[in-house]
């Protein structure tokens, strides 16, 4: 056995959560249906203990060498840029899981199957943010993907969940289909699947044999790198490759939606920014144009068509289309990859923390269920529920990119690596792109503040105890982030540079 | 290296030509009388019922994707059973004692929410 | 000479019932055109000395996924013996799109440069050394996908199961 434990060892967090699956699902089939309500607090067991894991693995690190192990030969790598993202992922399925133990219950959802998938699409977020390999990169892409398309559409009673779980399913798989043809085209283009080798040992990598054999101009490789970006563009819902977007976050339950429009995106980053800055790092001249184009295409669509909505739900979709396109701007900045990397991460965490509490006050103003989504619903709820409106409040202006809140550092982090890599033009459209939602963010905020209801049209909110801690955990971070960033940014800045270049 | 398969083709291009010709030579010598009722679809010897295009229950669904799901598991056993059997080694069992050990979780999972039930 | 007969035999009988299988009409006439189809890509794997991969293609294409197929297609159109045929301009789009795919997939391949690079086995690849590669080297990918079949598993009980447990 060429893998030995301790090598097993470096996947404590991925195997933890991999079991909190299989016990979930196991603990469903033999309890009794009434005692199922337990199934998510028993998920949020692994996910807790694989999040202290990472926090600590990452405390461990921080300040000192970073710590950089390959797993199963070449084909992951257990590298503070993973550790990372796995940060991310599980703050946002523990927020999802905390938004959804009144939601399952409510909505009557299969709580086993629930919590099972919502820990196996965790567990495929790490095992893509940790792949150094096409093929291995691709099995996680497909353990997430199955899991989410199921909880996108596990509501099977709504009609609008059903439609979102197809529409979702049938795109996805044609992403999919895009992704192993570009996998074959670069297997065929280079003899190898392996992105790049970090520790230099091995020049048998894509990123070394583009680099020996001068494969600048190949045709193939080309061709089967635009293939790539096209799949995880999908997943990231990036224009033009976001027609499903709108129409599955509306259909998916509340809770999926608030995990998936987190944790997928930021899955898809992960991925991408390992393939572009690891495997394809000499092509840079080629992909960043393309990711420029994008980038802009993708502000600039979401913003706008955000601004037209009257469901929060939807305008919150179309809203994450546009965050998507703010992390683009960061990735194209890949001449100035030493801080690109890391504002990617950080982002990331910060959308996560202000996204996934936008979508917990919409439960609670929805009574833990699909209710009250549209605009004039949050009319005067700061008289009525001053905490709930502060909170939405805080989130709304975070999301928008105020300063003092996380989002504006997340932005101004993403806007330093754009200027720093000369993409002003990129800039401006992102600056701009951030006053336009000023928009409709702040209509938000104005709703809840500035206009007042008839008592008789005063409808009641939660005050679940799971929900109130989910926003809780989810303010705290915006604060946290927006007022101490330095440690978070430290940590991101330190993961970002795992991926720059040592060897091939 | 295709010489090996000449005896697979051998026996496709028999199995097909037999079909075809005993096909051909009934069409050729048997009696052509067409009625009604011998035109009718064959139903096991009753009179056919409606349409032959039914809507299949979605049971039928569940089945063809669980076959799907273990002949996969099957077709990557396949590979590990040759070698296990050629050379015993015990990394070899435990790997393949992983993967069936999660799918064996799916089909604990089938079992109990009776989905291999016929209702 | 043997392998570039039957590679032009079998390539005109793919692309013809690929062909086939998307002008065809009626549904299941398509499904059996893609088992041609399928049958042919099997071969393709056989002249490439790679029997596993044309079993696999037989095993789980022709025979599993088909069945879905046809189930499916019972399952959503029974009534229907024809499509509707699709409009012009989707078609026009679809031709382009094809139509540039293929210029870039014949231009990737006439250029050459890098297809080398592929390791071959002169004799073929036997199924010990794959089971050898799966178990050694890929074996993270193998237990991966024993995860990935579990999940499809529970998704398609869940959402196809008549009530809930």
């Amino acid at each position: 056995m060429t893998t030995t434990w301790r090598e097993l060892g470096y996947l404590t967090p991925e195997l933890v959560v991999l079991l909190g699956a299989a016990a979930v699902l196991l603990l469903d089939l033999f309890l009794p249906r009434g005692r199922r309500r337990v199934l998510g607090g028993v998920a949020l067991v692994p996910l807790g203990v694989a999040l202290g894991w990472v926090l600590r693995a990452l405390w461990a690190q921080s300040g000192g060498p970073s710590q950089l192990h390959k797993v199963f030969g070449a084909l992951l790598l257990r590298d503070p840029y993973s550790l990372g993202f796995d940060v991310v992922f599980l703050v946002a399925a523990i927020l999802g899981v905390l938004l959804s133990l009144r939601y399952v219950e409510r909505e009557a959802l299969p709580a086993g199957e629930y919590y099972a998938l919502t820990l196996f699409a965790v567990f495929g977020m790490m095992m893509m943010a940790m792949s150094a390999e096409l093929i291995t990169l691709f099995i996680s892409y497909e353990i997430l993907s199955l899991a989410v398309y199921v909880l996108a559409g596990i509501a099977r009673g709504r009609a609008v969940s059903a439609e979102a779980s197809l529409k979702y399913f049938l795109l996805g798989a044609f992403a999919s289909g895009f992704l192993v043809y570009g996998i074959a085209l670069v297997y065929g283009a280079t003899g190898t699947t392996v992105l790049y080798d970090p520790l230099g040992q091995s020049a048998s990598t894509i990123s070394g044999l583009i680099l020996e054999r001068g494969l600048f101009g190949n045709a193939l490789l080309l061709a089967g790198l635009a293939l790539l970006v096209v799949g995880i563009a999908f997943k990231a819902a990036i224009v033009p490759f976001h027609a499903w977007v709108p129409d599955v976050y509306e259909g998916a339950p509340l809770p999926v939606t608030a995990f998936m429009s987190a944790g997928v995106k930021a899955a898809a980053f992960a991925a991408f920014a390992r393939l572009l800055f690891g495997g394809f790092r000499n092509l840079g001249e080629v992909w960043q144009p393309v990711l420029w184009v994008l980038a802009v295409l993708t502000m600039v669509l979401g913003n706008a068509a955000a601004i037209r909505q009257q469901n929060v739900k939807r305008m919150l979709a179309y809203s994450s289309i546009a965050h998507a396109g703010y992390l683009l701007v960061a990735l194209a900045a890949y001449t100035a990859r030493d801080v690109a990397i890391g504002s990617v991460l950080y982002y990331a965490l910060t959308y996560t923390a202000m996204g996934v509490g936008a979508f917990a006050i919409l439960l609670v103003v929805g009574q833990e269920g699909e209710a009250n989504q549209e605009l004039s619903d949050y009319r005067g709820l700061a008289s009525r529920h001053p905490w709930a409106a502060a909170a939405m409040g805080l989130f709304m202006i975070s999301l928008a990119g105020f300063p003092l809140t996380a989002g504006f550092l997340g932005k101004f982090y993403i806007l330093n690596a754009a200027l720093r890599a000369d993409l002003d033009g990129l800039a401006v459209v992102l600056g701009l792109a951030s006053v336009v939602s000023w928009y409709y963010y702040l209509r938000v905020v104005w709703f809840m503040y500035m206009t007042e209801v008839p008592k008789a049209a005063v409808r009641p909110i939660s005050r679940a105890t799971s929900l109130g801690v989910a926003v809780a955990v989810a303010a705290l971070l915006v604060i946290a982030l927006g007022v101490f960033p330095s440690t978070a940014l430290a940590v991101a800045q330190m993961a970002g540079h795992t991926l720059l270049p040592l060897g091939y | 290296m295709l010489k090996e398969y000449f005896p697979i083709l051998l026996m496709l291009v028999l199995a097909i030509g037999f079909g075809v010709t005993m096909i051909f030579l009934s069409s050729l010598a048997g009696r052509k009388t067409a009625t009604a009722t011998k035109t009718a679809p064959y139903e096991c010897g009753s009179l056919p019922v409606g349409s032959a295009r039914l809507r299949f229950d979605v049971k039928f669904y569940v089945v063809a994707i669980l076959f799907i799901l273990f002949d996969v598991e099957a077709v990557l056993l396949w590979p590990w059973a040759v070698l296990q059997a050629q050379q015993l080694k015990l990394t070899g069992l435990v790997e393949a004692a992983v993967f069936v050990g999660i799918l064996l979780l799916g089909y604990l999972y089938a079992l109990r929410k009776g989905a291999l039930e016929w209702e | 000479m043997t392998e570039w007969i039957l590679f032009v035999v079998l390539s005109v009988i793919a692309i013809g019932s690929a062909v086939m299988m998307l002008v065809g009409r009626n549904p299941v006439h398509c499904a059996l055109w893609l088992v041609l189809t399928f049958f042919c890509v099997a071969g393709f794997f056989l002249t490439l000395g790679a029997p596993f991969l044309a079993a696999v293609q037989i095993i789980v294409y022709t025979g599993a996924i088909m069945i879905l197929f046809l189930f499916v297609v019972m399952l959503v159109n029974p009534e229907r013996e024809g499509e509707p045929a699709v409009p012009a301009s989707h078609r026009r789009a679809g031709l382009t799109l094809a139509a540039v795919l293929l210029v870039v997939m014949v231009g990737a391949i006439t250029t050459r440069s890098g297809l080398g690079a592929i390791p071959t086995e002169p004799g073929g690849v036997t199924l010990r050394q794959v089971g050898t590669a799966l178990l050694t080297e890929w074996m993270l990918p193998f237990e991966l996908t024993s995860v990935l079949l579990l999940v499809a598993m529970i998704g398609a009980i869940v959402l196809a199961r008549r009530r809930i447990e």
